[in-house]
């Protein structure tokens, strides 16, 4: 059985360490932005005492957006490997995620521990899916995107204005000190969160996404949680044995295969969004180059897809859930648009709904 | 549970006879048992055949026939690969049905893009039959899915589909259809090099004439629910651009949850989830059982 040769991009790889950097600057700016003058310390933990009743902190208003933050970084920035459930949907799964930085290049592997036995590997822009029950791998490289900053949602004074942020109790969490981060949503349009942060890392221990009612959709709850200095290579390698596999990957379109498009937008957004990025993505499936547009709050965000042309295959339409995603499809001019995100399943149908052409420029 | 409760199981799965949690319990036990997924690998075979067999009339039979003994190529591909001449010999031994595969896998000539399509309407609108294909309903868009899309898979699909089954068709198209339903302005391909499907999957121009080549008849209406596959895409490229623990959040529902689609009108109706006959499972039980019975 032959492979096809797997190449990575130093090109992606050196892109990718710049966007590294630059969000981690970026989430640094907007804590700055957000920071009064007397506010704590930068670097230094948030000290959340006197929060422990917990109230809000009156006296260090930004410390929970600070803590925030620090979690979006020690996400994307730390080195960790920890096995985690994930119960949605009376389903519980566990899983085990292993993320690495070393030397701009990040390392993600998610595989299931109870399930099917798939695991996701990420290597820089490319995503591996190993499929055990298949005999296959597949494998598919992140299109370029242009963006460099923005990518990363931001905290700032619009955020709040639609989400309370609050610090919780502090408590203990698998032997660690965690505190606890209550993120309230202000109307429908969006979802709430419960954060257990821990003091040490920064990393969520346990994440609850609720709903208007404050009913749990979805829980994430580490049973174990390691940061270590070092992770080495064979900690990214499937647990399966691929001999006799399949490989099969997506080949990437040429560059030269780009449209012309419509600058597409939404006439309305639900309050708070704001468009954050607007890229041009290569979807499998899709009849040609998708416009994308993704707007945010802040916290959570929405993508728009605008496909370039109604394809026969086409069969999106209408809403689902996936996961704590909401999709919402629909044509517009002929033009499938599809939007997902984080948000209730108003929101996608909000935005989707009210996606134009605009008009060309002259 | 013992092999002869799995093997019905199996088999019921197959024509879709099996209720939902159970085909989830048991895709779960195929993810883990080798040997279990060895005779999925059969059963892919057998139920296509049985099916093919109860097709009726010549005409239409022989059309479904075709196609499914190029499904079939597919699936021996893998049993190969998985197991070895072996296993395969084997199942050449085995008599009736499985004879009758190898004679398929052997003496079929591959189908030409689009033949019979279109026209075999009668064996396809069989329920059982039309969900065997279904996966494939969507065409190239559907073949040439990707990784987040392959994902969604087992659980996901069209609602009604035989879950594993599904996997199965979709994974053989992608090699080896997808380049030659692929529109002109086709803009993935999937480039996929094995043993068993090197022609057709090495150059787009895979001519009608290679011997792994096969298409999927299409089905007159698209399937109104929501494809998985487009979706999963969407939800990945998405995920990109979200907080990292809503990105890990999106991922971790790709690996374990069931998309579920909260507007009733867009599943299919009931009547087209259950299935036709009661025959089938019988005969698909007993298939496996005189395959193991060496």
């Amino acid at each position: 059985m032959r492979r096809m040769p797997i190449t990575r991009s130093s090109d992606r790889l050196t892109w990718l360490a710049l966007l590294l950097a630059a969000a981690a600057v970026g989430t640094a700016a907007a804590a700055a932005e957000a920071v009064p003058a007397n506010a704590s310390p930068s670097g230094a933990m948030p000290a959340p005492h006197g929060a422990a009743s917990g109230g809000t902190d009156s006296t260090k208003p930004d410390a929970p957006q600070k803590l925030l933050d620090r979690m979006n970084e020690a996400l994307t920035s730390l080195n960790y490997d920890g096995v985690f459930s994930h119960a949605q949907n009376g389903e519980i799964e566990t899983l085990r995620i292993i993320h690495r930085v070393a030397g701009g290049k990040v390392m993600e592997r998610l595989v299931s521990l109870d399930g099917s036995g798939r695991e996701f590997i990420r290597t820089g822009s490319e995503l591996a899916c190993y499929l055990p029950d298949e005999r296959r791998v597949l494998v598919e490289q992140q299109p370029q995107k242009s963006l460099l900053l923005g990518n990363l949602p931001r905290f700032d004074a619009n955020t709040r204005r639609f989400y309370e942020i609050q610090m919780g109790q502090r408590t203990r969490l698998i032997g660690r000190r965690a505190q606890l981060v209550l993120v309230t949503a202000r109307d429908q349009y969006r979802y709430g969160y419960r954060l257990w942060i821990d003091a040490a890392t920064g990393m969520p221990l346990k994440t609850q996404l609720c709903d208007g009612r404050g009913r749990v959709i979805e829980q994430v709850v580490f049973a174990s949680l390691e940061t270590p200095r070092a992770i080495p290579d064979s900690a990214f390698k499937p647990d399966i044995s691929t001999a006799g596999f399949e490989w099969m990957r997506q080949v990437p379109m040429p560059g030269n295969a780009r449209a012309p498009f419509a600058a597409w937008y939404a006439l309305r957004l639900p309050p708070g969004f704001h468009m954050s990025v607007r890229t041009e993505q290569v979807i499998p499936g899709a009849g040609g180059p998708v416009e994308h547009i993704v707007y945010t709050d802040g916290i959570a965000s929405v993508s728009v897809f605008v496909e370039s042309h109604m394809h026969p295959d086409h069969a999106l339409s209408g809403g689902t859930q996936l996961g704590s995603s909401s999709a919402y499809a629909t044509i517009v001019d002929g033009h499938p648009v599809t939007a997902v995100g984080e948000v209730p399943p108003v929101t996608v149908r909000f935005i989707a709904s009210s996606v134009k052409a605009r008009p060309p420029a002259h | 549970m013992n092999n002869e409760q799995l093997d019905s199981q199996l088999s019921a799965m197959f024509d879709d006879e099996l209720p939902e949690p159970e085909c989830e319990l048991l895709a779960r036990r195929l993810a883990r048992d080798e040997g279990l997924k060895a005779r999925w690998g059969r059963y892919a075979v057998i139920a296509a055949c049985i099916r093919m067999e109860r097709g009726g009339e010549a005409a239409p039979a022989a059309a479904a026939a075709r196609a499914s003994g190029s499904q079939i190529q597919a699936s021996n591909g893998e049993v190969r690969s998985a197991g070895g001449e072996a296993r395969l010999q084997r199942m050449r031994l085995n008599g009736g049905v499985a004879t009758r595969v190898s004679r398929m896998i052997a003496a079929e000539p591959p189908l030409l893009a689009g033949a019979g399509a279109g026209r075999n309407g009668r064996g396809l609108a069989r329920p059982a039959m039309r969900r065997w294909w279904q996966p494939v309903a969507g065409g190239a868009a559907v073949a040439a899915g990707v990784a987040a899309a392959a994902i969604l898979w087992l659980r996901a699909g069209s609602p009604d589909a035989p879950i594993v089954a599904h996997t199965t068709v979709l994974a053989s198209t992608a090699s080896s259809a997808a380049p030659s339903l692929m529109r002109p302005s086709g803009v993935v391909q999937i480039a996929a090099r094995s043993a068993n499907v090197p022609r057709a999957v090495q150059s787009r121009s895979a001519s009608p004439s290679t011997p792994d080549s096969f298409v999927v008849p299409p089905l007159a209406p698209p399937p109104s629910f929501a494809p998985p596959v487009e979706l999963a895409n969407f939800v990945v490229v998405h995920s990109e651009y979200s907080m990292p623990l809503l990105r890990r959040s999106a991922l971790s529902a790709l690996v374990a949850a069931e998309p579920m689609t909260d507007d009733a009108a867009e599943n299919p109706p009931a009547s087209e989830r259950s299935v036709s006959g009661t025959g089938d499972a019988g005969n698909a039980a007993n298939a496996p059982h005189a395959d193991y019975a060496q």
